[in-house]
């Protein structure tokens, strides 16, 4: 039951009502389908001015508010960080809800089949909070898509950022759905950075299978300073077969954890032939 | 909750509940253009209104979030003795068939069309991504969409 609404347009007044134990609510996406019996007090926070997209030399910040239309026609955000959060953001769902969906929405009302988290959590993204009273603070994703209790709340996510650096980084992204504006089965985000011949720093993000994105360790590990070859996918891609999978309707978890090998293989052979033709 | 909104060009007073979505009041309104499909999930776009020009999912937003914004149905598009162009492109195209899909593929298709004057089939298609038709098959939908364009551009020209 929505008790109030309240639709500040200072930050302020926004920390003072959230506080108090007030919901903030970006998108409202999910709103109508959290069933709730919760008698809550909502707090808009899409008139705080949290909606700009501000390009650093070594950092981007993207405000909270920042919808996945927005982000996925961002064209000044440069590089290897631009070019997937573009094609992720422009992935999502349908064109109504990509003008609705924010990026802070995305990470805290995390839905298992989100596609914008994987990406953060590859892109190695950091949080940043504000409360009452509070300096902002700043998180890193993995910390803030693990389970329990989040750093925003008793505040809120003011702005995602996401590191640029001068490096030769790369990236793949696969998502696999039934219908274009269908949820993921699975996905998988590789970034990493290329020196000569070598991956370093790879990331391997899998989403959708389990219900919060994860990076996938084990095979990072198998990848990590080698030169890309059939030999070292195929040992990387070895190790996802003990992933765990979160049953859903969509299909059986064998099949989505099949599937994420198929991704992740892909998502390496796009990343590797990126970095081949840069 | 009371507070004021320009809906389809006219400023009016609304009194709602906190918890009311945009869709219901704009029904209670009168504006039936507006239709009820899978209801509060966001996922049929046959409740798409336009929100400051773009299009929305008034089943799943906040009545009160449109304080001092501009909302847009399709009652502000013609009517059938003077039907705008892209309702008359949907007419023509055959591209109506139960009808209960159309106001949001109409508010799709302008804002689409006051966009991008001459889109791609690829780009009607990612347009119309949130509307769902269980009737036609999008074929004539997207012809529709493509006359529409014609018929604007003709329209525009001195």
């Amino acid at each position: 039951m929505i008790r109030d609404y309240h639709s500040p347009e200072r930050v302020e007044d926004a920390l003072a009502l959230l506080a108090r134990g007030a919901v903030a609510v970006g998108g409202a996406t999910a709103l109508y389908t959290a069933k709730s019996s919760r008698d809550i007090e909502l707090v808009d926070v899409t008139r705080l001015g949290l909606d700009q997209i501000t390009v650093d030399k070594d950092k981007v910040v993207i405000g909270a508010g920042v919808t996945l239309s927005r982000l996925g026609a961002a064209a000044d955000i440069p590089g290897m960080p631009g070019a997937l959060l573009r094609k992720a953001a422009r992935a999502v769902a349908s064109e109504p809800l990509r003008n609705m969906i924010t990026v802070a929405g995305n990470v805290a009302g995390l839905n298992y089949w989100a596609d914008l988290p994987p990406v953060l959590l590859a892109l190695d993204a950091t949080v940043e909070v504000r409360k009452q009273g509070q300096a902002p603070s700043a998180h890193p994703i993995a910390a803030c898509l693990e389970a329990g209790k989040h750093p925003w709340e008793g505040g809120m996510i003011a702005a995602v950022t996401v590191p640029l650096t001068q490096a030769a980084q790369v990236f793949g992204y696969e998502r696999f759905v039934r219908t274009v504006t269908d949820y993921s089965l699975a996905t998988a985000c590789v970034t990493m950075t290329r020196d000569g011949a070598l991956m370093r720093n790879v990331h391997l993000v899998i989403g959708a299978l389990q219900a919060r994105p994860h990076r996938a360790a084990k095979a990072e590990a198998k990848l990590e300073g080698k030169a890309y070859d059939a030999a070292a996918v195929d040992e990387a891609i070895a190790t996802l077969g003990d992933l765990p999978v979160a049953p859903n309707f969509r299909a059986s978890p064998g099949y989505r954890r099949q599937l994420a090998g198929v991704l992740s293989r892909r998502a390496l052979m796009t990343a590797y032939e990126w970095a081949r033709e840069s | 909750m009371r507070f004021n909104a320009k809906i389809n060009g006219l400023k009016r007073e609304i009194e709602c509940a906190p918890g009311a979505t945009l869709l219901e009041v704009l029904r209670l309104m009168g504006y039936k253009s507006v239709k009820q499909g899978c209801d509060r999930e966001g996922t049929c776009g046959a409740c798409t209104v336009l929100l400051d020009g773009t299009p929305i999912l008034s089943c799943i937003t906040p009545a009160p979030r449109v304080a001092g914004r501009e909302v847009t149905t399709v009652e502000a598009l013609g009517d059938p003795s003077r039907p705008h162009p892209i309702q008359a492109a949907f007419v023509n195209a055959g591209a109506v068939q139960c009808g209960y899909c159309t106001p949001g593929m109409l508010l799709s298709t302008k804002a689409l069309l006051d966009r991008n004057k001459k889109p791609t089939d690829e780009q009607i298609a990612t347009a119309l991504s949130g509307n769902l038709c269980r009737c036609t098959g999008y074929v004539k939908i997207v012809e529709a969409v493509r006359n529409a364009a014609a018929a604007l551009t003709e329209e525009q020209k001195p």
